[in-house]
């Protein structure tokens, strides 16, 4: 238990916050709610694999590097060329850049306010906007949230107003580098108001210069009454980085939200949390995931939907292929409180370990309360179907293709729910160039 | 076209072909009849290249290659075409998907060039109005959702699109009504030219009476035990498979003395 | 619905059938825990030094350990210093026969329907009773000793075939297991043995009952059952208490050996007395069971009826180490009023070509909750291991809860894993239905309910079976709301 004291990265983040310079900030309220984190934080420590939520990953591993919190100098040609070529191919999209978490308009495409209203994060915390939104009642306790808590200093504010319907997807770009081994906090906050609609393209990538990364990051969604967000999460590191997100989302009445998650073989740890808040009746909710897993990979996707109110639907279906060395955590909790009668849950959880050095832990979990609904979830361990390889085999596929055929198969549940067409394709592309080298081996 | 001599096959370590020696030519429709478990099914098993199945003795060859040597696939780029008795399904992957893979494999094996979209969608057209396979099959996946008529035709369909030398089929007739025999067994016809053959396996001999064989042979406990043109089919529609059993019996304690 | 709530009324008043209290004269140790407790136990069975021993290590792990956290409801206060660990009925000489059994005992039988006439006898029952602590009798024992099959308490074992306890007590649920586990092994007090030769197939189905009579008492007993190579047993177990206002603890534990080619097959009809309908009282049933298969081809198969109890904590587990070994759980849990189950089953694939199957099906009504916990984990070595899940939940009533945990793990690409869980509500229509054709509500459910536990119930011995269907409908009385 105490090991987790005496590492120097604990005592770095101790000391930085302890030594922080007082009364900087202007907002008290913010500034009490850091030092709460903070002291969680303190008391706590990081997680272990004593923790349930943490179990079979075990973070001390990444965690021995020291990090630095400042960045430093960056080369801006370097960084044109990569936001570049993270573009979507083929996509007509506003576009948002974000460099080690700060919004960087010079290399942004935004439309005027009435679309949609972007700012840097820390513009816009001293306002109500920290009142209102900047709450998360299911995180407490979480220590990595409480990190981010403490210590966030920036990200990007990104509103839609009231009956917009924003006319283009908006591709947000999330670039890291690091001339040094760097720890990044950001924080994001996105409010979809009434009767609006809206869909993020995420794209996580990094420059890969062989630092390392450590990213914590919190983002908090609120989709108001009969607003529509889809938003997508890409994952596509450089294998020194180290992910952990948590992704907190509340949705009003009648509204709907989809989310697709992809995590794609690099990044040597992927930890995303995805809290969904069901505030009102009659909403309706997709969790898309689909992780790819090789090399030495670890990848860890918690789920967990908090049906509160009567007639909402939620819906969930993560896949997996494991490639290599891969490790991969599915953790899908449903949960149906008392007056969320007439709830239709429904969650799937399919892994294909393609091979032998490959682990999947996986635990989907239903806490259900109220008596007048359906929830059902399925979760499956296992390989090809060999009469389907053997069926494509006699039409003269070769077995390269026919395994990548059904790999293709496997994730068609989640791939065939993306409606923007230029989305994907370039999705697929993506799964295909990743496991191109991966597939050919596998016996 | 194909020569089959003295071919032995295991199943889990059990024998389940006793040495069938068969040659079909170019042009010809041979009628494989026999009761049920006599080794039918694991004939086309054993010539798809099945997995579980394990030669023991004998060979198999196609126009002068050894077949027995090649993979699943080798063997349909070479010409073997085999419609499946139970056509799996395969979620996830459409038919045209699946089509155009199959085709641009065997086209480039058999060193032709490949078709343009427009010209594979032409072909497709062409040959569902050919064998009367209406499905739609852009958005649907492999064989998901068809009815059991629909699976059989679209493994006709399919033989039609990837141009075979040598189609197995094994009891496509079984599970269809008198009018998908009917579609199924025109399209076949269609089909037969000088160039190519056919092996029909088949429990009952309504088949044969759509697509008329050259040859018919009863295969009994994993060996052929009497070979005969169209008229045995009638034969043994007459007298069922008994009092072949009996004679078979009869001889192999025969042999035992 | 007026009608309904008159109904539930009525019925929610029903009391536990099994209630009574037996005035037996006890011999009753003192009330606590500590050293000496655990010496008075082992002396008063004039047990063996090596057997001490291990109870003190038991008692030493005991002190280190922590109570489990995990569970999904908040673990009760239990004061260990305040529960007597030894109780027998006074006449502690062996019965010869029936007829020698005290009178006031025989009656307590009869009411709980154990099958221990000669009539029982005749139907073909060897049963083994348990009476708080202390196995009281065991029947039908000539038969089996002509098999050299073993059946008898655990103490007797320890007296007659030191050997196989030395070897296998403690060889699957070793001492230091769980805080539970640590207890019992320092001071169980009885329970039963079984030993069934190479080859031989019990031609009966084994039983022991128990009963825990005396106040403030805790319960201990310890089950170890072997089945050498290419045997066959089918064991029963059943278990009663009467009504008390405190809480009573049960932890007790099983162990079952399957070697080469064995097969064990192990039911229960769990029906400790559960608390009135505020909660109060009820019997704490913290069980640890644990099945290996040692052997290839070796079978174990574990059945549970849970209606009884205010907290059940159990998960009866199968360790698959033989090649071609394989599992079975069938489970259902009902929970009505206050009470709690927290259940299910761990299965191990170690071996290649291992197989389990897993039925849960739980049940809750009042304001009970009911938890699935489930473990199935595929070793690197369990090539081509296959398991199958089926955890179903019905809900009855709007204050329930049903929960699921199951862990799936896999270290082995050629093994294969299916999970599937439901949770829904009674169906209105098929009890509108029932209705319809003259079935009022009360009976609809239970005809339902079994209808939806069959699954399991088919896996238990005849006699069984049909008990543990009218225990389901007299758990859930009550419950229509």
């Amino acid at each position: 238990m105490a090991d987790q004291f005496t590492t120097p990265f604990y005592n770095q983040l101790v000391a930085e916050f302890e030594n922080a310079p007082k009364g900087e900030e202007t907002n008290s309220e913010l500034l009490k709610s850091r030092e709460d984190a903070f002291e969680l934080f303190k008391a706590k420590g990081f997680p272990t694999s004593k923790d349930e939520d943490w179990k079979f990953t075990n973070l001390t591993p990444f965690l021995t590097d020291t990090f630095s919190l400042t960045t430093g100098k960056v080369d801006q040609d370097q960084v044109k060329n990569a936001v570049n070529a993270a573009v979507i191919p083929g996509l007509d999209a506003w576009m948002l850049v974000l460099l080690n978490g700060e919004v960087q308009f010079d290399l942004s495409v935004l439309p005027e306010a009435d679309q949609f209203n972007v700012q840097p994060l820390e513009e816009v915390i001293s306002t109500e906007v920290y009142k209102n939104y900047i709450t998360c009642k299911e995180a407490e306790g979480n220590r990595m949230y409480a990190l981010n808590a403490a210590f966030f200093t920036n990200g990007y504010f990104l509103e839609v107003p009231k009956n917009i319907v924003v006319n283009k997807p908006v591709q947000i770009i999330h670039l890291y580098t690091a001339a040094e081994n760097m720890f990044f906090q950001p924080r994001h906050l996105i409010i979809v108001n009434e009767n609006a609609k809206a869909e993020l393209i995420e794209v996580s990538v990094s420059l890969g210069n062989a630092q390392r990364v450590l990213m914590n990051s919190v983002s908090q969604v609120t989709v108001k009454e009969n607003a529509n967000l889809i938003q997508y999460t890409i994952q596509d590191n450089a294998a020194e980085d180290r992910l952990i997100n948590y992704n907190h989302v509340t949705q009003e009445r009648s509204s709907r939200y989809d989310n697709f998650t992809f995590n794609l073989p690099g990044a040597e740890l992927i930890r995303n949390n995805l809290e969904i808040v069901l505030n009102g009746t009659a909403t309706e909710t997709h969790l898309l995931g689909l992780y790819l897993v090789a090399g030495h990979q670890l990848t860890d996707n918690h789920t967990a939907i908090h049906h509160r109110f009567p007639h909402c639907d939620s819906n969930e279906i993560y896949k997996g292929v494991l490639l290599d060395k891969g490790k991969a955590v599915f953790n899908g909790k449903v949960f149906v409180e008392r007056p969320a009668q007439k709830t239709n849950a429904f969650q799937q959880n399919n892994n294909l370990l393609l091979s032998d050095k490959a682990q999947v832990f996986a635990k989907p979990q239903l806490e259900i309360f109220a008596d007048d609904v359906k929830c059902s979830h399925g979760c499956t361990v296992g390989q090809f179907d060999p009469e389907s390889l053997f069926y494509l085999q006699s039409r003269g596929i070769s077995e390269e293709s026919a395994r990548k055929l059904l790999v293709e198969a496997f994730m068609f549940d989640v791939t065939q729910k993306i409606e923007n067409e230029v989305v994907k394709g370039y999705v697929q592309s993506l799964i295909y160039k990743k496991m191109e080298n991966s597939l050919a081996t596998i016996i | 076209m194909l020569s089959i001599k003295n071919l032995h096959a295991n199943i889990e370590g059990k024998e389940i072909l006793k040495g069938i020696n068969l040659e079909v030519k170019a042009g010809e429709v041979h009628a494989i009849m026999g009761p049920n478990g006599s080794g039918k099914s694991s004939l086309a098993s054993v010539l798809a290249g099945r997995e579980n199945y394990e030669v023991t003795e004998g060979e198999v060859w196609l126009d002068g290659k050894n077949l027995l040597d090649m993979k699943p696939e080798v063997r349909a780029r070479e010409g073997v075409f085999l419609a499946f008795q139970y056509p799996v399904e395969i979620p996830g992957v459409s038919n045209i998907n699946f089509l155009r893979t199959a085709l641009s494999e065997i086209r480039t094996h058999r060193e032709l060039p490949q078709l343009s979209a427009k010209e594979f969608l032409k072909m497709t057209k062409e040959k569902q109005a050919l064998v009367e396979f209406e499905a739609k099959l852009a958005n649907r996946s492999l064989n998901q959702g068809f009815s059991g008529g629909e699976k059989k035709r679209n493994e006709v369909f399919q033989l039609a699109m990837l141009e075979p030398k040598l189609s197995i089929l094994d009891e496509t007739d079984s599970g269809l009504d008198i009018d998908a025999l009917r579609i199924v067994s025109n399209g076949i016809n269609k089909l037969r030219s000088p160039d190519n053959a056919f092996i029909l396996i088949t429990h009952y001999q309504r088949l044969l009476e759509y697509i008329v064989p050259d040859f018919v042979h009863v295969l009994y406990n994993g060996q052929i035990v009497r070979s005969g043109t169209k008229e045995l089919a009638l034969e043994l529609e007459e007298k069922g498979y008994d009092w072949l059993k009996e004679e078979f019996h009869g001889s192999e304690s025969i042999n035992k003395i | 619905m007026e009608k309904d709530d008159l109904m539930l009324e009525q019925l929610a008043n029903r009391e536990y059938e099994f209630g009574f209290v037996t005035a037996i004269d006890m011999d009753i140790s003192e009330v606590g825990l500590n050293e000496d407790t655990v010496r008075f136990i082992s002396a008063k069975k004039n047990e063996p030094q090596w057997l001490l021993d291990w109870r003190m290590k038991g008692f030493k792990a005991f002190q280190k350990q922590e109570m489990p956290h995990w569970q999904n409801f908040k673990m009760p206060e239990i004061d260990f210093q305040s529960i007597s660990y030894y109780a027998a009925p006074k006449q502690q000489a062996k019965y010869a026969s029936l007829d020698e059994v005290d009178p006031e005992l025989l009656r307590t039988f009869e009411k709980l329907g154990i099958p221990m006439s000669e009539q029982k006898q005749l139907a073909g029952v060897a049963v083994d009773v348990v009476f708080d602590s202390v196995s009281v009798t065991t029947t039908y024992k000539k038969h089996l000793n002509e098999l050299g099959i073993i059946f008898c308490s655990i103490s007797d074992a320890v007296k007659d075939h030191p050997e196989l306890i030395q070897k296998y007590l403690g060889s699957v649920v070793p001492h230091t297991d769980n805080v539970f586990a640590s207890l019992n092994t320092a001071v169980f007090s009885d329970g039963s043995f079984v030993y069934i030769p190479k080859g031989v197939r019990c031609p009966m189905e084994l039983s022991t009952y128990f009963r825990i009579n005396a106040e403030n008492t805790g319960q201990f007993e310890r089950t170890l059952i072997i089945a050498d190579e290419d045997s066959y047993v089918s064991y029963l177990e059943g278990c009663t208490a009467p009504m008390r206002d405190e809480n009573q603890l049960h932890a007790a534990v099983v162990e079952l050996i399957a070697m080469k080619g064995a097969e064990i097959k192990y039911s229960t009809v769990q029906n400790w007395y559960p608390g009135d309908k505020e909660g109060k009282g009820g019997i704490f049933n913290f069980v640890t069971k644990r099945g290996a298969c040692r052997g290839e081809r070796a079978k174990i198969s574990w059945t549970q009826v849970e209606t009884g109890s205010a907290i059940t904590w159990k998960y009866p587990s199968i360790l698959l180490q033989g090649d071609y070994s394989s599992g079975e759980f069938y489970s259902v849990a009902v929970t009505n009023n206050m009470q709690i189950a927290d259940t299910g089953t761990k299965i191990h694939h170690i071996g290649a070509h291992t197989k389990s199957r897993i039925i849960s099906k739980g049940i809750s009504a009042g304001q009970g909750q009911n938890s699935y916990r489930g473990l199935v984990q595929m070793g690197a070595k369990a090539a081509y291991a296959r398991n199958f899940t089926q955890c179903d939940s019905l809900l009855i009533g709007d204050r329930c809860g049903a929960h699921t945990f199951p862990y799936i793990e896999s270290k082995n690409n050629t093994a294969t894993i299916e999970h599937e869980a439901t949770t829904s509500k009674i169906g209105e229509d098929q009890v509108f239905y029932l209705n319809q054709r003259g079935i009022d509500a009360e009976q609809a459910i239970a005809l339902i309910v079994n209808g939806y536990a069959k699954d399991v119930l088919n896996q238990l011995p005849m006699e069984f079976a049909v008990e543990a269907q009218k225990l389901l409908s007299l758990t859930l009385e009550g419950s229509v709301g």
